[in-house]
């Protein structure tokens, strides 16, 4: 999925990714790699405007602390951040559905 | 021979692009922490060091792209505070019209006789609109991500000293017009510089009290109209006082009603849009 196209949802995805427990940056960035199947076309490096985004807003809060002689910023879901993500999940699959929906009913055109 | 330190090289290249903003070193210390861990991961998957440093900075992006990902619009998020910002930046373009109404039948022997009571009414209603217009400059900075940052803190400044100026010296005022300008300009390229939304009429922000000015002078080296008891030339400072009055209200409140109607997120019941 191009960057654009996955632009809009970033917010849910991240929120989605934290919602299991705490996670560093790269943490956060390899989750939704794998989790997608690689299917993200995104500089990783646009991700932590998002994170930090997200912590401006309250939704996430961070700690600091030292692994291996480097300073780590590990990132966990607030309460308004579950409200936050349970909203947005609902949205999503209302909006999932309804598209579903119209897709369904029309056949799949034969380009033989 | 040693490997190069590109994860370095990067980090150093980021941090020169972000250079200016206060939380810059926990910024690039949570990037070089991403970077080595991917390309540590990478060469216990059996990458030689130096393909996986290249490969993990691929991956990362461009420090170019990665900076203006943080400039537009990544840290950058409508508060209550920006959004009360807004209100205030209507409430200021008021106060300034009102301000420059107040000039023509309260200030100039035009209309009216000069009186200490009028004077004080009319520094009064500059009080507010300029201080007024400085609190709403302070959520536009916010709201581009810049408060704390060098340029917002000079802006602050000359905002700050600009007021001051017009309130302690009212007659005064083009020199503490000429320091909201600069303040202004500051304001206006930072939230640019933030991508956010603002059209062309942002600049009369910052030409706004040059035009006045400009025409002030003008006027009053062409001796347009009568001389007042005091030797100046009434029809000159009501007529740069109106334009920019006008043309610098007409700015702020374009930019307070694009503050007041974003959603804020920092609300009990906010959410991040998608």
């Amino acid at each position: 999925m191009k960057g654009q196209a996955l632009k809009g949802h970033l917010d849910l995805l991240v929120l989605a990714v934290l919602a299991n427990g705490p996670l560093h940056g790269y943490a956060v960035i390899e989750e939704l790699r794998v989790r997608s199947g690689d299917a993200f076309d995104l500089p990783e490096g646009t991700l932590y405007p998002v994170l930090h985004r997200l912590q401006q807003a309250k939704l996430l809060t961070s700690t600091w602390n030292e692994v291996d002689g480097r300073r780590r910023r590990t990132y966990q879901l607030t309460r308004p951040g579950r409200a936050a993500l349970v909203e947005q999940r609902t949205a999503w699959e209302e909006f999932s559905t309804a598209v579903g929906e119209v897709l369904g009913r029309v056949p799949w055109p034969n380009l033989t | 021979m040693a490997e190069p330190d590109l994860i370095g090289d990067y980090r150093a290249a980021l941090r020169r692009r972000l250079s200016g903003r206060s939380n810059v070193d926990d910024i690039v210390d949570e990037v070089e922490d991403h970077l080595r861990s991917a390309m540590e991961k990478l060469v216990r998957l059996g990458n030689d060091p130096d393909a996986a440093q290249r490969l993990t900075l691929e991956r990362f992006g461009d420090p170019v792209i990665v900076a203006r990902a943080f400039a537009s619009g990544g840290l950058t998020v409508p508060t209550r505070f920006t959004r009360t910002a807004g209100y205030v930046a209507i409430a200021a373009a008021i106060a300034w019209i009102a301000a420059g109404v107040f000039t023509v039948i309260g200030q100039t022997s035009l209309v009216t006789e000069f009186s200490e009571l009028k004077y004080f009414a009319w520094a009064s209603l500059i009080l507010v609109a300029a201080f007024a217009t400085l609190v709403a400059f302070l959520g536009l900075l916010r709201r581009a991500g810049a408060a704390g940052d060098w340029p917002a803190r000079f802006a602050t400044l000359f905002l700050a000293a600009g007021v001051f100026t017009i309130v302690a010296f009212a007659w005064f005022w083009p020199a503490g017009a000429a320091l909201l300008s600069l303040g202004s300009l500051l304001v206006v390229r930072r939230a640019r510089a933030a991508a956010l939304p603002l059209d062309a009429w942002s600049w009369w922000l910052v030409l706004a009290f040059p035009a006045g000015m400009g025409l002030f002078l003008g006027l009053w080296l062409l001796r347009v109209g009568p001389v007042d008891e005091y030797g100046n030339y009434p029809i000159a400072f009501v007529s740069g006082t109106i334009v920019a009055a006008v043309l610098f209200a007409a700015a702020l409140a374009r930019v307070g009603r694009w503050l007041a109607r974003e959603v804020p997120l920092d609300g009990a019941d906010g959410m991040v849009g998608a």
